[in-house]
Protein backbone atom coordinates (compact mmCIF):
# COMPACT_ATOMS: atom_id res chain seq x y z
CA UNK A 1 0.00 0.00 0.00
CA UNK A 2 1.32 3.62 -0.77
CA UNK A 3 1.45 5.68 1.46
CA UNK A 4 2.87 8.63 -0.08
CA UNK A 5 0.62 11.14 -2.30
CA UNK A 6 1.85 11.32 -6.02
CA UNK A 7 -0.40 13.53 -7.44
CA UNK A 8 0.22 16.74 -8.72
CA UNK A 9 -2.43 18.68 -7.71
CA UNK A 10 -2.57 17.63 -4.15
CA UNK A 11 -5.85 17.61 -2.50
CA UNK A 12 -6.69 20.70 -0.33
CA UNK A 13 -9.71 21.25 2.18
CA UNK A 14 -12.18 22.77 -0.04
CA UNK A 15 -14.52 22.72 3.11
CA UNK A 16 -11.84 25.32 4.85
CA UNK A 17 -11.42 27.60 2.22
CA UNK A 18 -15.23 27.97 1.59
CA UNK A 19 -16.13 28.21 5.32
CA UNK A 20 -13.08 31.26 5.36
CA UNK A 21 -14.18 32.72 2.08
CA UNK A 22 -18.19 32.65 3.80
CA UNK A 23 -16.98 34.04 7.09
CA UNK A 24 -14.96 37.00 4.90
CA UNK A 25 -18.28 37.51 2.78
CA UNK A 26 -20.52 37.79 5.82
CA UNK A 27 -18.27 40.10 8.03
CA UNK A 28 -18.10 42.14 4.78
CA UNK A 29 -21.90 42.18 3.65
CA UNK A 30 -22.45 42.87 7.59
CA UNK A 31 -19.91 45.96 7.69
CA UNK A 32 -21.66 47.24 4.63
CA UNK A 33 -25.19 47.05 6.41
CA UNK A 34 -23.69 48.83 9.15
CA UNK A 35 -21.85 51.38 7.26
CA UNK A 36 -25.26 52.38 5.29
CA UNK A 37 -27.35 52.30 8.93
CA UNK A 38 -24.26 54.65 10.09
CA UNK A 39 -24.60 56.25 6.66
CA UNK A 40 -28.21 57.01 6.92
CA UNK A 41 -28.15 58.00 11.06
CA UNK A 42 -25.39 60.43 9.86
CA UNK A 43 -27.29 61.93 7.48
CA UNK A 44 -30.72 62.02 9.64
CA UNK A 45 -28.63 63.81 12.24
CA UNK A 46 -27.11 66.46 10.16
CA UNK A 47 -30.20 67.07 8.43
CA UNK A 48 -31.82 67.40 12.00
CA UNK A 49 -28.58 69.81 13.44
CA UNK A 50 -28.76 71.58 10.75
CA UNK A 51 -32.64 72.77 10.82
CA UNK A 52 -32.20 73.12 14.80
CA UNK A 53 -29.01 75.11 13.80
CA UNK A 54 -30.98 77.54 11.11
CA UNK A 55 -34.01 77.74 13.50
CA UNK A 56 -31.93 78.59 16.22
CA UNK A 57 -30.07 81.27 14.19
CA UNK A 58 -33.66 82.26 12.83
CA UNK A 59 -34.58 82.82 15.77
CA UNK A 60 -31.92 84.58 17.25
CA UNK A 61 -31.72 87.03 14.04
CA UNK A 62 -35.23 87.95 15.06
CA UNK A 63 -34.90 89.34 19.02
CA UNK A 64 -31.70 90.34 18.25
CA UNK A 65 -33.52 92.93 15.81
CA UNK A 66 -36.92 93.18 19.01
CA UNK A 67 -33.86 93.93 21.19
CA UNK A 68 -31.97 96.61 19.10
CA UNK A 69 -35.66 97.95 18.13
CA UNK A 70 -36.39 98.55 22.34
CA UNK A 71 -32.62 99.89 22.50
CA UNK A 72 -33.10 102.22 19.82
CA UNK A 73 -36.90 103.25 21.73
CA UNK A 74 -35.27 103.88 25.04
CA UNK A 75 -32.43 106.05 24.01
CA UNK A 76 -29.33 106.15 26.37
CA UNK A 77 -29.85 110.16 26.81
CA UNK A 78 -32.89 109.41 27.82
CA UNK A 79 -32.17 106.82 30.00
CA UNK A 80 -29.41 108.51 31.55
CA UNK A 81 -32.13 111.90 32.36
CA UNK A 82 -34.93 108.85 33.36
CA UNK A 83 -31.05 107.91 35.98
CA UNK A 84 -30.75 111.15 36.87
CA UNK A 85 -33.86 112.42 37.61
CA UNK A 86 -34.94 109.07 39.67
CA UNK A 87 -32.04 109.82 41.79
CA UNK A 88 -32.82 113.36 42.70
CA UNK A 89 -36.21 112.02 43.34
CA UNK A 90 -34.94 109.48 45.77
CA UNK A 91 -33.04 111.80 46.90
CA UNK A 92 -35.41 114.80 47.82
CA UNK A 93 -37.20 111.77 49.41
CA UNK A 94 -34.63 111.14 51.80
CA UNK A 95 -34.30 114.43 53.01
CA UNK A 96 -38.03 114.65 53.22
CA UNK A 97 -38.16 111.62 55.21
CA UNK A 98 -35.17 112.53 57.54
CA UNK A 99 -36.40 112.28 61.12
CA UNK A 100 -35.19 115.43 62.73
CA UNK A 101 -37.23 114.45 65.98
CA UNK A 102 -35.43 110.85 66.08
CA UNK A 103 -32.31 113.04 65.36
CA UNK A 104 -32.78 115.50 68.23
CA UNK A 105 -33.87 112.73 70.59
CA UNK A 106 -30.32 111.08 70.00
CA UNK A 107 -28.37 114.73 70.39
CA UNK A 108 -29.79 115.61 73.71
CA UNK A 109 -29.42 112.09 75.10
CA UNK A 110 -25.64 112.58 74.23
CA UNK A 111 -25.06 116.09 74.72
CA UNK A 112 -23.05 116.63 77.98
CA UNK A 113 -24.43 119.30 80.66
CA UNK A 114 -21.75 122.10 79.20
CA UNK A 115 -22.28 121.44 75.80
CA UNK A 116 -25.14 123.20 73.96
CA UNK A 117 -26.37 122.44 70.51
CA UNK A 118 -25.70 125.16 67.50
CA UNK A 119 -26.99 124.09 64.45
CA UNK A 120 -27.73 120.99 62.60
CA UNK A 121 -26.66 120.53 59.07
CA UNK A 122 -27.54 116.65 57.29
CA UNK A 123 -26.00 116.48 53.86
CA UNK A 124 -27.87 113.29 51.91
CA UNK A 125 -25.46 111.75 49.65
CA UNK A 126 -24.93 108.05 47.90
CA UNK A 127 -23.12 106.65 50.64
CA UNK A 128 -25.97 107.69 53.33
CA UNK A 129 -26.34 110.78 55.56
CA UNK A 130 -22.99 113.09 56.96
CA UNK A 131 -24.20 115.71 59.12
CA UNK A 132 -22.76 118.75 60.62
CA UNK A 133 -23.24 119.28 63.79
CA UNK A 134 -22.40 122.57 65.60
CA UNK A 135 -21.80 122.67 69.44
CA UNK A 136 -20.37 125.25 72.04
CA UNK A 137 -18.67 123.71 74.95
CA UNK A 138 -16.79 124.73 77.68
CA UNK A 139 -14.08 123.15 76.71
CA UNK A 140 -12.38 121.05 74.16
CA UNK A 141 -12.65 117.90 76.58
CA UNK A 142 -16.43 118.32 76.68
CA UNK A 143 -16.90 118.42 73.47
CA UNK A 144 -14.58 114.94 73.01
CA UNK A 145 -17.24 113.69 75.32
CA UNK A 146 -19.96 114.51 73.05
CA UNK A 147 -18.48 113.32 69.97
CA UNK A 148 -17.92 110.17 72.35
CA UNK A 149 -21.24 109.47 73.71
CA UNK A 150 -22.30 110.24 69.85
CA UNK A 151 -20.40 107.28 68.36
CA UNK A 152 -21.49 105.15 71.66
CA UNK A 153 -25.21 105.16 70.06
CA UNK A 154 -23.96 103.41 67.18
CA UNK A 155 -26.39 106.02 65.23
CA UNK A 156 -22.91 107.87 64.47
CA UNK A 157 -19.95 106.85 62.81
CA UNK A 158 -16.59 108.27 61.17
CA UNK A 159 -17.04 111.79 63.70
CA UNK A 160 -14.55 114.40 63.92
CA UNK A 161 -14.22 117.92 65.06
CA UNK A 162 -13.26 119.68 61.98
CA UNK A 163 -12.85 122.83 63.84
CA UNK A 164 -12.27 123.88 67.17
CA UNK A 165 -12.17 127.68 68.14
CA UNK A 166 -12.08 129.37 71.56
CA UNK A 167 -14.96 132.30 71.44
CA UNK A 168 -14.84 135.64 73.18
CA UNK A 169 -16.65 134.11 76.40
CA UNK A 170 -14.19 131.52 76.71
CA UNK A 171 -16.04 128.58 75.38
CA UNK A 172 -14.97 126.21 72.79
CA UNK A 173 -17.44 126.59 69.47
CA UNK A 174 -16.82 122.98 66.88
CA UNK A 175 -18.13 121.85 64.07
CA UNK A 176 -18.78 118.03 63.99
CA UNK A 177 -18.97 116.16 61.63
CA UNK A 178 -19.95 112.09 60.91
CA UNK A 179 -21.80 109.40 59.72
CA UNK A 180 -25.44 109.86 60.80
CA UNK A 181 -27.07 105.48 60.58
CA UNK A 182 -30.34 106.15 61.73
CA UNK A 183 -31.54 102.45 61.45
CA UNK A 184 -28.56 101.04 63.62
CA UNK A 185 -28.95 103.59 66.57
CA UNK A 186 -31.48 103.45 69.54
CA UNK A 187 -34.08 105.98 69.06
CA UNK A 188 -37.38 107.30 70.54
CA UNK A 189 -40.45 107.81 68.20
CA UNK A 190 -41.71 110.79 69.62
CA UNK A 191 -40.38 114.61 70.38
CA UNK A 192 -39.11 114.50 73.74
CA UNK A 193 -39.64 118.57 74.21
CA UNK A 194 -38.31 118.30 77.54
CA UNK A 195 -35.16 120.45 78.71
CA UNK A 196 -33.33 122.85 76.16
CA UNK A 197 -30.10 121.22 74.92
CA UNK B 1 3.09 27.06 -7.24
CA UNK B 2 1.86 27.56 -3.54
CA UNK B 3 -1.94 26.28 -2.42
CA UNK B 4 -2.76 29.90 -1.30
CA UNK B 5 -1.81 30.92 -5.07
CA UNK B 6 -3.67 28.06 -6.51
CA UNK B 7 -6.74 28.57 -3.93
CA UNK B 8 -6.86 32.14 -4.84
CA UNK B 9 -6.96 31.23 -8.76
CA UNK B 10 -9.20 28.39 -8.18
CA UNK B 11 -11.37 30.11 -5.81
CA UNK B 12 -11.26 33.17 -7.84
CA UNK B 13 -15.28 34.23 -8.26
CA UNK B 14 -15.83 34.01 -4.36
CA UNK B 15 -12.51 35.51 -3.49
CA UNK B 16 -13.17 38.59 -5.58
CA UNK B 17 -16.47 38.72 -4.63
CA UNK B 18 -15.72 38.82 -1.08
CA UNK B 19 -12.39 41.54 -1.87
CA UNK B 20 -15.50 43.43 -3.85
CA UNK B 21 -17.69 43.96 -0.78
CA UNK B 22 -14.65 44.66 1.82
CA UNK B 23 -13.51 46.91 -1.09
CA UNK B 24 -16.79 48.59 -1.43
CA UNK B 25 -16.93 48.50 2.90
CA UNK B 26 -13.46 50.56 2.73
CA UNK B 27 -14.84 53.27 0.14
CA UNK B 28 -18.18 53.89 1.97
CA UNK B 29 -16.36 54.59 5.10
CA UNK B 30 -13.55 56.23 3.39
CA UNK B 31 -15.70 58.02 1.07
CA UNK B 32 -19.23 58.44 2.89
CA UNK B 33 -18.77 57.83 6.43
CA UNK B 34 -16.17 59.44 7.63
CA UNK B 35 -16.97 62.96 5.41
CA UNK B 36 -20.24 62.57 6.74
CA UNK B 37 -19.18 62.07 10.03
CA UNK B 38 -17.09 65.76 9.59
CA UNK B 39 -20.32 66.80 8.39
CA UNK B 40 -22.19 66.15 11.70
CA UNK B 41 -19.61 67.07 14.01
CA UNK B 42 -19.88 70.40 12.19
CA UNK B 43 -23.30 70.58 11.97
CA UNK B 44 -23.56 69.79 16.04
CA UNK B 45 -20.50 72.54 16.88
CA UNK B 46 -22.83 75.15 14.94
CA UNK B 47 -26.43 74.00 16.35
CA UNK B 48 -24.50 74.21 19.62
CA UNK B 49 -23.24 77.83 19.24
CA UNK B 50 -26.51 79.04 17.49
CA UNK B 51 -28.29 77.69 20.64
CA UNK B 52 -25.58 79.17 22.85
CA UNK B 53 -26.01 82.61 21.07
CA UNK B 54 -30.13 81.91 20.80
CA UNK B 55 -29.77 81.89 24.76
CA UNK B 56 -27.24 84.94 25.10
CA UNK B 57 -29.89 87.19 22.86
CA UNK B 58 -32.67 85.77 24.74
CA UNK B 59 -31.17 86.94 28.23
CA UNK B 60 -30.70 90.68 25.88
CA UNK B 61 -33.94 91.11 25.22
CA UNK B 62 -35.18 90.18 28.16
CA UNK B 63 -32.94 92.60 29.86
CA UNK B 64 -33.81 94.92 27.34
CA UNK B 65 -37.57 94.41 28.04
CA UNK B 66 -36.79 94.90 31.84
CA UNK B 67 -35.00 98.12 31.08
CA UNK B 68 -37.93 99.38 28.99
CA UNK B 69 -40.26 98.20 31.89
CA UNK B 70 -38.11 100.06 34.58
CA UNK B 71 -38.08 102.97 32.65
CA UNK B 72 -41.84 102.82 32.11
CA UNK B 73 -42.36 102.17 35.84
CA UNK B 74 -39.77 104.69 36.97
CA UNK B 75 -41.42 107.27 34.37
CA UNK B 76 -44.56 106.93 35.56
CA UNK B 77 -43.61 107.10 39.70
CA UNK B 78 -41.43 110.15 38.84
CA UNK B 79 -44.43 111.62 37.13
CA UNK B 80 -46.35 111.25 39.74
CA UNK B 81 -44.19 112.62 42.24
CA UNK B 82 -43.63 115.73 40.24
CA UNK B 83 -47.39 115.99 39.90
CA UNK B 84 -49.12 114.48 43.07
CA UNK B 85 -46.33 114.78 45.60
CA UNK B 86 -44.94 117.97 45.00
CA UNK B 87 -46.13 121.11 44.79
CA UNK B 88 -47.28 122.26 41.49
CA UNK B 89 -45.38 125.50 40.14
CA UNK B 90 -44.24 127.94 41.65
CA UNK B 91 -48.10 129.07 43.28
CA UNK B 92 -47.89 125.70 44.61
CA UNK B 93 -44.58 125.80 46.42
CA UNK B 94 -45.69 129.34 47.85
CA UNK B 95 -49.00 128.17 48.41
CA UNK B 96 -47.91 125.13 51.13
CA UNK B 97 -44.72 127.66 52.36
CA UNK B 98 -45.75 131.39 52.96
CA UNK B 99 -48.67 131.14 54.79
CA UNK B 100 -48.71 127.67 56.23
CA UNK B 101 -45.37 127.76 57.98
CA UNK B 102 -46.33 131.28 59.76
CA UNK B 103 -49.18 129.30 61.02
CA UNK B 104 -47.88 126.20 61.74
CA UNK B 105 -45.31 128.88 63.81
CA UNK B 106 -47.91 130.24 65.26
CA UNK B 107 -49.64 127.39 66.65
CA UNK B 108 -46.41 125.79 67.88
CA UNK B 109 -45.89 129.44 70.08
CA UNK B 110 -43.38 130.90 68.39
CA UNK B 111 -42.63 134.36 66.60
CA UNK B 112 -41.54 134.91 63.40
CA UNK B 113 -39.07 137.41 63.46
CA UNK B 114 -37.88 137.06 59.60
CA UNK B 115 -38.08 135.15 56.70
CA UNK B 116 -36.80 135.43 53.23
CA UNK B 117 -37.38 133.69 50.19
CA UNK B 118 -35.39 132.80 46.94
CA UNK B 119 -36.04 130.10 44.11
CA UNK B 120 -33.01 128.74 42.21
CA UNK B 121 -32.80 125.76 39.83
CA UNK B 122 -30.28 123.32 38.96
CA UNK B 123 -29.58 123.78 34.98
CA UNK B 124 -29.36 119.54 34.87
CA UNK B 125 -32.27 119.45 36.89
CA UNK B 126 -36.54 119.33 35.97
CA UNK B 127 -37.19 120.49 39.10
CA UNK B 128 -36.49 124.09 40.36
CA UNK B 129 -36.15 124.63 44.11
CA UNK B 130 -37.88 128.03 46.56
CA UNK B 131 -35.69 128.28 49.74
CA UNK B 132 -36.92 130.33 52.79
CA UNK B 133 -35.29 130.39 55.58
CA UNK B 134 -37.11 131.69 58.98
CA UNK B 135 -35.90 133.44 61.93
CA UNK B 136 -38.66 131.67 64.62
CA UNK B 137 -38.13 132.54 68.60
CA UNK B 138 -39.55 130.54 71.21
CA UNK B 139 -39.35 128.07 73.49
CA UNK B 140 -36.93 124.90 72.96
CA UNK B 141 -40.02 122.43 73.68
CA UNK B 142 -42.07 124.72 71.18
CA UNK B 143 -39.26 124.81 68.41
CA UNK B 144 -38.72 120.98 68.69
CA UNK B 145 -42.93 120.65 68.51
CA UNK B 146 -42.75 123.01 65.40
CA UNK B 147 -40.33 120.31 63.84
CA UNK B 148 -42.30 117.22 64.68
CA UNK B 149 -45.74 118.98 63.25
CA UNK B 150 -43.38 119.89 59.77
CA UNK B 151 -42.44 116.84 59.26
CA UNK B 152 -45.78 115.16 60.23
CA UNK B 153 -47.39 117.59 57.93
CA UNK B 154 -48.43 116.27 53.96
CA UNK B 155 -46.71 119.14 52.85
CA UNK B 156 -43.55 118.29 50.40
CA UNK B 157 -41.29 120.65 52.66
CA UNK B 158 -37.83 119.86 52.93
CA UNK B 159 -36.21 121.35 56.48
CA UNK B 160 -32.19 121.77 54.76
CA UNK B 161 -30.39 123.47 58.39
CA UNK B 162 -31.24 123.74 61.70
CA UNK B 163 -29.36 126.51 63.81
CA UNK B 164 -29.97 127.32 67.12
CA UNK B 165 -29.23 130.74 69.54
CA UNK B 166 -29.91 131.85 72.99
CA UNK B 167 -32.47 134.76 72.74
CA UNK B 168 -31.98 138.02 73.68
CA UNK B 169 -34.48 139.12 75.94
CA UNK B 170 -35.82 135.99 77.62
CA UNK B 171 -33.59 133.56 78.88
CA UNK B 172 -35.84 130.25 78.34
CA UNK B 173 -36.32 131.66 74.89
CA UNK B 174 -33.93 130.61 71.87
CA UNK B 175 -33.76 131.45 68.19
CA UNK B 176 -34.12 129.44 65.56
CA UNK B 177 -33.10 129.44 62.48
CA UNK B 178 -34.83 127.37 59.95
CA UNK B 179 -34.00 126.74 56.04
CA UNK B 180 -36.55 125.07 54.43
CA UNK B 181 -36.81 124.04 50.81
CA UNK B 182 -39.57 122.73 48.66
CA UNK B 183 -39.36 121.72 45.01
CA UNK B 184 -41.36 121.95 41.87
CA UNK B 185 -41.73 120.79 38.68
CA UNK B 186 -39.56 123.50 36.16
CA UNK B 187 -41.84 122.88 33.14
CA UNK B 188 -44.78 123.41 35.09
CA UNK B 189 -43.70 126.99 36.03
CA UNK B 190 -43.48 127.53 32.67
CA UNK B 191 -46.50 126.09 31.31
Amino acid sequence: MLTTNLSTRPFYNERAVHLVLAVLGIAAVSVLAVGVVRLVDLARSHTALTAAADEDEREAAGVEAQTAAILRGIGDAELTALRDAASEANQLIDQRVFSWTEFFNRIERTLPANVMLTGIRPDHGEIGVTVSVGVIGKSVADIDEFIERMEATGAFADTLARQEEITDDGTYRAQVLGRYLPETGRAGPSPDTGSSP
Amino acid sequence: MTSVTRVLREKRFLVLLVAAAIAVDAGLYAFAVYPWSIKVRNAAGRAERANANRVLVQQSFGAAQATLEGKTQADSELRRFYRDILPRGLAGARGITALRLATLAAENHLILERRSTARDRDAASQLARLRMTMLLEGEYRNIRQFVYALEAAPEFIVIEEIALNEGEEDDSAQVLTLGLATYYWAELEVS
